[in-house]
């Protein structure tokens, strides 16, 4: 059928000459033309429309998506505050504030050996202006004792700017810190026009002077070595288009960056460029606009860098890899050095000035001294329980203002003992023993519930698991005090005599659960606070199942642990797992005389203009009685002062009243230590990530972070006041029975009134017999 | 018998100089009720600053008292020195802010306070009166109660608290418990 079809086509088709079908070709071409002519001109116009209205709404609109800024607590300065000059300059370089000899801008410190003159930046607070002042602060030991205005009267409070120490970033992972224009120093912005588009308040977006001295540039180099863009078409680059190299981008960006011009000034374009231009690369953030360069290679804000430091960073707009000044110092001087040199030839700076410049050395600070990016563990938390409120993408592009209460210098503290105390343990166990050795820490403030430093690893830097919050280990003698609490709130007391001697369980398996002492010894009867002091299993696993498992996961409820909880009989010797934190709640309750505080990050999100979106403030939940507490607390106390961990006070000040409770798992797989001062509460947590055994306990490794923490730290005794239903007896060990103060070994020890034990101890009877008098005497003569 | 004490004295001297005996305790008790007096000030954020070391805290335990080994007996009371100025600032500024109706303002303040003095029983008095003002009466409640753990032993203070209990109680419309709280007051 085909076959037919094609012979018949050309029969019917007439014979044309050759001339007619010329001249039908070109008036059909011609129509083409100019139909094709038409379509150009109205797709170019729709084109340029499209163009125009997208860069209109794109330059005016939402420029940037700005990631949320979380800051660290605003350092609280007046006189009696427990803080050394030396923590002082912690937080200062944290700020990035200049120690100098004599401070004349805001951002500079000078220091005499108990003396610090500050100049202070000045902070837009959500609940007011903290502005900008010079300040004397005197110092003496560990204590600021005076603080006044410089030249002026004393001052009773002051807040330092806080420490920027993250942000939430978008998916591209663009950071930057928007600048006005006014707020860029002039030797910036010429020193960019200088090197980059000297034209650019003469053109029109192209510049042809621009393109053709390139040309001639290149042309005598023999290779590509500078590019003829103007700003505005590098801004419509990295604005709108792609970074491909390709002809078509080419072409779109002349008319783009024309009709930029032509809706725009030029310093709206120039502040623009200011914060959109890519200047560096940390991991997987880009770092963009100078306001964010600034910080990044020198800790400082914009405003405050010298002719040198501004010189670098519009010198690393042509390639910010390439003039890394981290990896290419001497690649990035010389770049620095030819800005200097272009804006001397230009006469924008004196002989002097580029002399003194070129002289400087690059300034820049080392990355691990940011403290942008330094706290990924305690980030980790800050966002977890802001995504409880906010979607992803109102974090990371609103701007958000969110203010926690990390304490920069707790957590500097923090990391330093844990480090050092993981270091030693190598060193001194051998690789072999606790290789892959793990830890990881929890600081809060036991008054407020306020979480003042996480750390998730031994590499405190690591954005990975934190084990602060994810590693669910079993918590050992750590919960013990649960099961003591939940005895002396029925009709035990800390008198009461427990049976330390060896137990077996016969499961409903079949199996039988024998467990033992760390000592593997039974020390027959105990007194009940004896044995929680010295951590004794026999006898807690006897209370504990006389008492039930179930009231014990009551009290663990009440405490703050609110994860599920099986009521098993290993249950009391800590088979359970608890992640740091969630040990830190608990024992914030024990801390906090019975009132339950939820651990609190975040004090305040507000928007980016500064107005108030949300607050977390102080809560608490009165959820155990202070009585019974406080009878718990005196446990934790003599656990500290002659319990397992009573090396405690071979380091501490026995003035400063501590209490707290190892923690070993079973195996020793896990090195744990809870307690807490009157002004800190510390959890430690170490152990390995693949579970196998440690080659010390509680006490003998997780305890040694801690007192190496706790006595670096400026510590606040606890103390907890005497509720009015408390009395303390003497009480004699041996017996249990009430004794007095003449006899010896006798203890002074809590009771909820009218529980105490009531019979007198035989040396009370001794010394009230007549016969014994002499005995009494030497004993007051030698107490 | 005068020859016997001598020779006991002899005798007890030797062992008490190589007695590793835990020490009896003498409690560090210091029963100073005396009660924190309010520092005016006419201008808030520009007093005096507070002589060393008398950020409140309870005198609580001296050097030579205390052992390392025992646990030492908790104070019946706490006694508040002076009170800080940077807090008495705060005080003041949160009263100002409370009065003008600025309820959030006040609870920004008291909690600063609270950092800074975290056992003043004033900043909690006021943080319970502000969350009594913004109708949050159990958290209100709570904050007193928080109170009321830190002037144990201190009476004016205690029937202080528990009135304002009572007017907490009174506010969220629970009126025997309001009674209950009154009647705790007045055992004070």
């Amino acid at each position: 059928m085909a076959t037919k079809k094609a012979t018949k086509l050309p029969q019917r088709r007439p014979r044309r000459t050759n001339k007619n079908v010329k001249f039908g070709f070109k008036k059909k071409l011609a129509r083409i033309a100019i139909k094709l002519f038409f379509a150009v001109v109205v797709i170019s116009g729709l084109g340029f429309l499209y163009l125009d209205t997208h860069i209109r709404n794109q330059f005016e609109g939402k420029r940037w998506a700005l990631p949320a800024k979380v800051y660290a607590r605003p350092l609280e300065l007046y006189a009696g505050l427990p803080m050394s000059l030396a923590e002082l300059k912690i937080e200062l370089r944290g700020l990035g504030y200049q120690f100098v000899k004599k401070v004349t801008h805001p951002g500079q410190a000078e220091f005499s050996e108990t003396r610090a003159i500050i100049y202070s930046r000045g902070f837009q607070f959500p609940d007011g202006i903290e502005r900008a002042q010079q300040l004397i602060l005197e110092f003496s030991g560990s204590q600021l004792t005076r603080i006044q205005r410089y030249q002026g009267d004393p001052i009773a409070l002051v807040r330092l700017e806080p420490i920027l120490i993250g942000g939430i970033y978008p998916l591209n992972n663009e950071d930057r810190d928007l600048i006005q224009l006014h707020d860029a120093p002039h030797g910036l912005t010429d020193a960019l026009i200088a090197i980059e588009d000297r034209d650019f308040y003469q053109h029109v977006g192209i510049s042809l002077k621009g393109i053709s001295r390139a040309m001639w540039v290149n042309i005598k180099a023999g290779r590509f070595v500078q590019g003829g863009s103007t700003l505005t078409q590098q801004l419509i680059k990295n604005f709108y288009l792609t970074s491909e190299r390709s002809l078509a981008r080419k072409l779109l960006e002349v008319p783009m960056a024309m009709l930029l011009e032509l809706h725009y000034s030029k310093d709206e374009i120039l502040e623009a460029y200011l914060n959109e231009v890519y200047l560096g690369q940390e991991g997987a953030r880009a770092i963009h606009g100078f306001g964010l360069a600034a910080q990044y290679y020198f800790a400082q804000p914009i405003q405050e860098l010298k002719l040198h430091q501004l010189a670098l960073l519009a010198g690393l707009v042509k390639g910010p890899s390439y003039y890394d000044p981290r990896r290419h110092p001497q690649r990035a001087k010389k770049r620095r050095d030819l800005v200097l040199k272009v804006l001397h030839n230009q006469g924008k700076i004196t002989d002097k000035q580029y002399q003194q410049s070129i002289a400087t050395h690059l300034g820049i600070i080392k990355q691990a001294s940011l403290l942008k990016g330094a706290y990924p563990a305690y980030l980790d938390l800050v966002k977890r329980q802001l995504r409880q409120s906010y979607r992803d993408q109102d974090l990371s592009t609103e701007g958000l203002r969110i203010f926690t209460s990390l304490n920069p210098i707790v957590q500097h503290k923090a990391e330093t003992a844990l480090v050092s105390t993981i270091n030693k343990l190598e060193n001194w166990y051998g690789n072999n023993k606790v290789k892959g050795l793990q830890g990881s820490m929890v600081v809060t403030n036991p008054q407020t519930g306020e979480v003042m430093a996480i750390i998730g690893g031994r590499n405190t830097r690591y954005q990975g698991f934190n084990r602060a919050l994810d590693a669910v280990r079993p918590v050992g003698s750590l919960i013990k005090p649960a099961i003591y609490l939940t005895a002396v709130e029925q009709d035990y007391t800390l008198a009461s005599k427990l049976d330390d001697s060896p137990y077996n369980l016969t499961m409903q398996d079949g199996k039988t659960w024998n467990p033992e002492n760390f000592d593997h010894q039974s020390h027959g009867d105990v007194a009940l606070h004896t044995a929680l002091a010295h951590s004794y299993n026999l006898s807690t696993v006897r209370l504990g199942m006389s008492i039930g498992l179930n009231p014990i996961i009551n009290t663990l409820e009440r405490l703050g642990v609110s994860r599920p909880i099986d009521p098993y009989p290993s249950l009391l010797l800590g088979a359970q797992g608890l992640s740091p934190i969630e040990v830190a709640a608990m024992y914030q309750t024990m801390a906090s005389n019975g009132f339950q505080m939820p651990l609190r990050s975040i004090r305040l999100v507000t928007d980016s203009a500064g107005q108030e979106l949300s607050r977390y403030p102080f809560q608490l939940k009165q959820t155990i009685s202070s009585s019974v507490l406080h009878l718990l607390q005196y446990m934790l106390q003599e656990t500290a002062r002659s319990g397992t961990a009573r090396s405690i006070y071979q380091h501490l000040d026995p003035t400063i009243n501590v209490a707290g409770k190892t923690g070993t798992s079973d195996d020793q797989r896990d090195s744990w230590f809870a307690g807490f001062s009157g002004n800190r509460l510390a959890i430690v947590w170490l152990g390995r990530d693949d579970n196998k055994p440690l080659p010390f306990t509680g006490s003998g490794g997780a305890l040694k972070a801690w007192i190496s923490y706790m006595s670096n730290e400026t510590l606040e005794p606890f103390i907890a006041p005497m509720p009015e239903d408390i009395e303390y007896l003497w009480i004699a060990p041996k017996s249990g029975l009430v004794s007095n103060q003449t006899c010896q070994d006798a203890q002074q020890l809590p009771f909820i009134t009218g529980t105490g034990p009531t019979s007198m101890d035989d040396c009370v009877k001794k010394n009230n017999d007549p016969d014994s008098n002499s005995a009494n005497w030497l004993h007051h003569l030698f107490r | 018998m005068t020859t016997n004490r001598l020779l006991i004295v002899v005798i007890a001297m030797v062992f008490t100089g190589c007695s590793t005996m835990q020490p009896v305790h003498q409690a560090p008790i210091e029963d100073r009720a005396a009660q924190t007096d309010p520092v005016k000030s006419s201008e808030p954020l520009l007093v005096e600053p507070t002589p060393k070391g008398s950020a409140t805290k309870p005198d609580y335990d001296n050097k030579e008292s205390q052992s390392k080994s025992t646990v030492p007996v908790s104070p019946s009371t706490f006694s508040a020195t002076t009170q800080n100025a940077a807090v008495i600032a705060l005080l003041e500024s949160a009263q100002h802010q409370f009065q003008q109706g600025d309820l959030h303002s006040s609870q920004s303040s008291l909690q600063r306070a609270q950092r800074i003095a975290p056992q003043d029983p004033e900043v909690y008095y006021a943080l319970a009166n502000t969350h009594r003002g913004l109708q949050d009466y159990v958290l209100a409640e709570q904050v007193a109660l928080k109170g009321i753990s830190i002037v144990q032993g201190q009476s004016e203070q205690l029937s202080r608290f528990w009135n304002l209990i009572a007017d907490i109680r009174t506010n969220a419309g629970n009126i025997s418990g309001a009674k209950k709280a009154r009647d705790t007051a007045k055992r004070y």
